[in-house]
């Protein structure tokens, strides 16, 4: 399964889940801010962290985080 | 049961709506973590009801300890209604938080809030109908431009219990069935304490263990959830979790059509360029030569040179000083007001002629960084620095907002993620971080000596800062979290609300500060007077002459640093020629690494314990002395004059 990693800033995505090596309570927190498998993102940026968008919020993650989150290319337009 | 609670996530306007349901003026900011601690107020025309305003929670159960303050409040104030204010452009996560928050059996209204940026982002609702889904009144508002408070006041007068009810997957919802059997009465639903305790909610947790063992059977409750819990591999937190995201996802799909269009206004391509790699660090160079332009050359120089010079040194203070030998013929009397430690010359005309200029332009350029969210923006640039420190960018909100006021500064390190967090950051504000007033006090005196000086200040303190940090980092236990957190989106400051802060921040200074000032002033005098100053000031002359390289007479300055270290720092200002440049710059060192104030202290005792807090005094006093003796030598070593 590919990561925010893999993929350019401006791509749509959807979130398919966590890699085993993200610490539980870290995976709670991303839970609390609404990245649950099948919320829709986009990706912002990767330098100098991470940034994505859910919904009209902005969240900025450190790479360990960005590249445990299993994500897949948006079908939607 | 005459309590109203506004709840909801972060920033999302809680405090303004506040401020209209009750004319009670809270701190308003752009950025999570303004609001730490519950506050109260009256309801404009219903004085028997208290409206409260809450920290913000993302979701429940609570992750932070901000974010427990809430939680406690939902269990142990009985609700007449509950008012969630929601983001309306994020408008899967407040429904997400509505959907528990409908099955609580309070009265419930959903403020949907910032309906302005929602509607910018190009998106087009239908209130009733998510009215409908959720069974309770929604309204839409915006609380900065008073739409919609009306509608709003009205709902909450004749707001219901919600009609409302999540089906979760059949394991859970037997799950729920067999633990409202065996849980206490609350003032929520038992439904709701449940699904709380099945995710974990440590504000239930001791709220159960509150209830005493023949209420409830605590092994009992852990067992049934450990049951339900074995039949997932994910922790139930996020079970529950993503079955509300699910549902929210779909009623946000019925009511709102939202074009997916991503603001680009100039307000939001700044806050894009803020953060951005390269384009960040030119932002960060360009809004800091503008708060020392308008606070170091406008505040300090200009208003301080035409306050101190023209007004007090010119009119005021000769007059004053005629009227004072005139009419009062005790000489003691005479010092007491107009001497060398006189309460007006020297305590009013500190605190009025230097300082109040200066903290006033501090204020309002703060009060603009603050409402236009760049603070918290801040975080990702700084992230890696930060990690030097074994922590995250998340830190700099409170090492910045402590430049303001390191009180309050503290009890925003709640927003932190872990006690480890907590425990660094506080004792770095403690150490090294100079609040508002000292910040004026120490550039009214560098002013005089040059940018040379304020550079080597500057420097001397980041240096402590980070080396202690790194020190701090490495041996207080734990790991690190890395960075995660939400920015808040950059907005135009709102004017009115800048100025309202500043004002309020004023009269905080006006208030606290001077008082301290004369007293402190009062206190000096008297000391000086019963012959213990000079006793004080031989017993320092040591470490001050010989260590500091000091005049004697700058203990005294030290001893009203334990007042404050501002106060301390005016004390130093008072010697004026007494000192060279030199010397000055190292007691402004030594002063601004010095005690903190004593409200300040008091805040850490509250949140750390009585224990950490005397470590931290133990620790900050000698490493004090420790680097001012060090800047010394260093200083005379490359002949700095
Ligand atoms: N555009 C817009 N901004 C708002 C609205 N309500 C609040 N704000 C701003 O949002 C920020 C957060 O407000 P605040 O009341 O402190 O949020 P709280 O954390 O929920 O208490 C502040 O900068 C407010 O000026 C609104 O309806 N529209
Ligand atoms: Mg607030």
């Amino acid at each position: 399964m590919r990561t925010l990693h893999d993929f350019a800033p401006g791509s749509k995505l959807v979130v398919r889940g966590f890699d085993s090596t993200l610490a539980p309570d870290l995976r709670g927190h991303l839970s609390a801010w609404g990245l649950t498998p099948g919320t829709p993102i986009t990706l912002l940026a990767h330098h100098p962290v991470t940034r994505i968008a859910v919904e009209h919020a902005e969240l900025a993650l450190e790479d360990v985080i960005a590249y445990a989150i299993l994500v897949e290319e948006s079908n939607q337009p | 049961m005459n309590s109203i609670a506004l709840v909801g996530q972060p920033n999302v306007g809680k405090s303004v709506i506040f401020h209209r349901l009750t004319g009670r003026y809270v701190n308003v900011s752009n950025y999570p973590g303004t609001t730490v601690e519950v506050t109260r107020g009256q309801r404009r025309d219903h004085p028997e009801q208290t409206i409260l305003d809450t920290p913000g929670i993302l979701t429940l159960p609570a992750r932070s300890e901000d974010e427990q303050a809430t939680a406690h409040i939902l269990f142990h104030e009985k609700l007449r209604t509950l008012v969630q204010v929601g983001d309306a452009k994020n408008l899967r996560r407040t429904v997400q938080l509505a959907l528990l928050l409908a099955e609580a059996g309070v009265p419930m209204v959903l403020a949907l809030n910032m309906m302005d940026e929602a509607r910018a982002c190009g998106m087009a609702f239908d209130p009733a109908k998510l009215a409908a889904e959720l069974g309770l009144a929604v309204v839409p508002t915006v609380a900065t431009g008073n739409e919609g408070i009306d509608a709003l006041s009205r709902a909450i007068t004749t707001a219901k219990i919600p009609v409302f009810r999540l089906t979760y997957a059949n394991e859970i919802e037997a799950a729920i069935d067999d633990l409202v059997r065996m849980l206490p009465v609350a003032h929520l639903s038992p439904r709701v304490v449940a699904l709380l305790y099945l995710a974990g909610d440590k504000a239930t947790e001791e709220w159960l263990a509150a209830q005493g063992a023949q209420n409830a059977d605590l092994s009992a409750l852990a067992a049934r959830r450990e049951r339900l819990q074995d039949e997932f591999t994910e922790p139930l937190a996020e079970i529950l979790q993503r079955a509300r995201m699910t549902a929210a996802e779909a009623i946000v799909r019925r009511v709102v059509r939202d074009t997916g269009q991503i603001g680009n206004r100039l307000v939001q391509r700044i806050g894009q360029w803020s953060v951005h790699r390269w384009l960040g660090w030119p932002m960060v160079a360009l809004v800091l030569y503008s708060v020392y332009a308008f606070v170091g050359q406008f505040g300090a120089g200009v208003l301080v040179g035409f306050l101190e010079e023209d007004i007090f040194n010119g009119i005021i203070n000769p007059w004053f000083q005629h009227i004072v030998t005139t009419w009062i013929p005790m000489v003691w009397l005479q010092n007491f007001l107009v001497g060398p430690y006189g309460l007006w010359t020297m305590g009013m005309t500190y605190a009025l002629a230097l300082i109040l200029p200066i903290v006033t332009t501090f204020f309002i350029a703060f009060g603009i960084l603050e409402d236009s969210g760049y603070f918290a923006r801040l975080s990702v640039l700084s992230n890696r620095a930060f990690k030097v420190l074994g922590l995250n960018g998340r830190a700099v909100l409170p090492m910045v907002l402590g430049l303001g006021c390191v009180t309050m500064a503290t009890l925003t390190t709640r927003i932190l993620h872990t006690p480890r967090e907590r425990l660094i950051v506080t004792f770095l504000l403690a150490l090294a971080i100079p609040c508002s007033a000292q910040l004026g006090v120490v550039m009214g005196m560098l002013a005089s000596y040059g940018t040379g000086a304020f550079l080597i200040w500057l420097g001397t303190i980041i240096i402590v800062l980070f080396t202690v940090g790194w020190l701090s980092g490495k041996l207080v236990k734990g790991r690190r979290i890395p960075l995660m957190t939400e920015l808040p989106p950059m907005r135009l400051p709102v004017m009115g609300n800048v100025a309202k802060k500043t004002w309020s921040r004023l009269k905080w200074y006006l208030q606290e500060v001077i008082p301290l000032f004369l007293i402190g002033a009062a206190l000096m005098f008297t000391l000086d007077l019963i012959g213990v100053l000079p006793w004080l000031i031989r017993a320092g002359e040591p470490l001050v002459t010989g260590w500091l390289g000091l005049p004697k007479e700058a203990s005294a300055a030290f001893l009203m640093g334990f007042l404050r270290r501002d106060f301390g720092a005016t004390g130093l200002f008072a010697m004026g020629s007494a000192l060279s440049p030199e010397q000055g710059l190292v007691g402004l060192v030594t002063l601004t690494l010095f005690v903190p104030c004593i409200a300040s202290m008091l805040v850490i005792v509250k949140e750390q314990g009585v224990k950490t807090a005397v470590i931290m005094l133990s620790l900050i006093t000698p490493l004090a002395f420790l680097i001012g003796g060090l800047l010394h030598r260093a200083l005379l070593l490359v002949g700095f004059a």
